[in-house]
């Protein structure tokens, strides 16, 4: 069975998002993302291209991150074992901070308290299908 | 022990979701955005967290790239550690706050 090619300026453009991360790991992701692209309509060649340039300083960020993570033993000693007073009674100081790779979130900049533990649920939408929306394991 | 993960951010959560639906199936970037219900090639940076914290593996698909007419995808896997560690931090995720609340309380008459 044949696939179609995909079109050469998605192709591109996902080589070009590719080229931006470190040397080491160009090559994989650029063969990953163009591999990606056989079998979809053109359409959605344009917009996943789009979305791969968008997201590529993410990946960028993540894979120097990982690159260079410190063992995790030596993050849990450095956690602070007592909470601040007024995060204790639940007056949390939220700020909206980014994750490694971009993502945003709310988070508590006295005790680190993420919004999403705050409130249980999470607020997008998704594979999540009513209640604590954690599937049944 | 599960290990300590990362920022359990929604799209991380719904990335992790899609994986423990099925924990032995392997899935390649554009099945997991549409498990998740992510836009397509924004999950390489997630994959790329996870991967570097060992909770997934990912290798190359074994296929003739001539005969399939197409290049070979990179699929993803949670590894037997990642799995559990997903799991405990998807829970934490979800527990909820044990700060006190303050309630009205009624008043007698």
């Amino acid at each position: 069975m044949t696939t179609q090619r995909p079109n050469k300026w998605c192709c591109r453009a996902v080589e070009l998002a590719a080229w931006t991360l470190p040397a080491a790991q160009r090559q994989r992701y650029a063969l990953e993302y163009i591999a990606e692209l056989y079998g979809m309509p053109p359409r959605q060649q344009v917009h996943h291209a789009i979305q791969v340039l968008a997201s590529a300083w993410r990946l960028r960020d993540a894979l120097i991150q990982t690159s260079s993570t410190l063992p995790q033993e030596d993050i849990v000693t450095t956690k602070t074992p007592t909470r601040p007073l007024l995060c204790r009674v639940g007056l949390h100081q939220w700020h909206i901070v980014s994750t490694p790779d971009g993502q945003r979130y709310e988070c508590c900049l006295r005790c680190e308290k993420d919004r999403t533990e705050q409130y249980g649920t999470p607020m997008a939408g998704g594979s999540t299908s009513g209640g604590s929306g954690i599937p049944a394991f | 022990m599960a290990s300590p993960g990362p920022r359990m951010t929604i799209p991380t959560q719904l990335v992790l979701q899609s994986f423990l639906q099925n924990p032995a199936q392997e899935l390649y970037g554009v099945e997991i955005g549409n498990l998740a219900g992510l836009p397509s090639g924004t999950v390489h940076p997630i994959l790329a967290r996870m991967e570097g914290l060992g909770w997934l593996t990912s290798r190359w698909e074994d296929i003739d790239p001539r005969r399939e007419g197409r290049p070979a995808r990179r699929y993803y896997q949670l590894t037997a550690g990642g799995i559990d560690s997903a799991r405990a931090a998807l829970e934490r995720a979800y527990q909820p706050s044990r700060a006190p609340r303050f309630q009205p309380v009624p008043v007698q008459p």
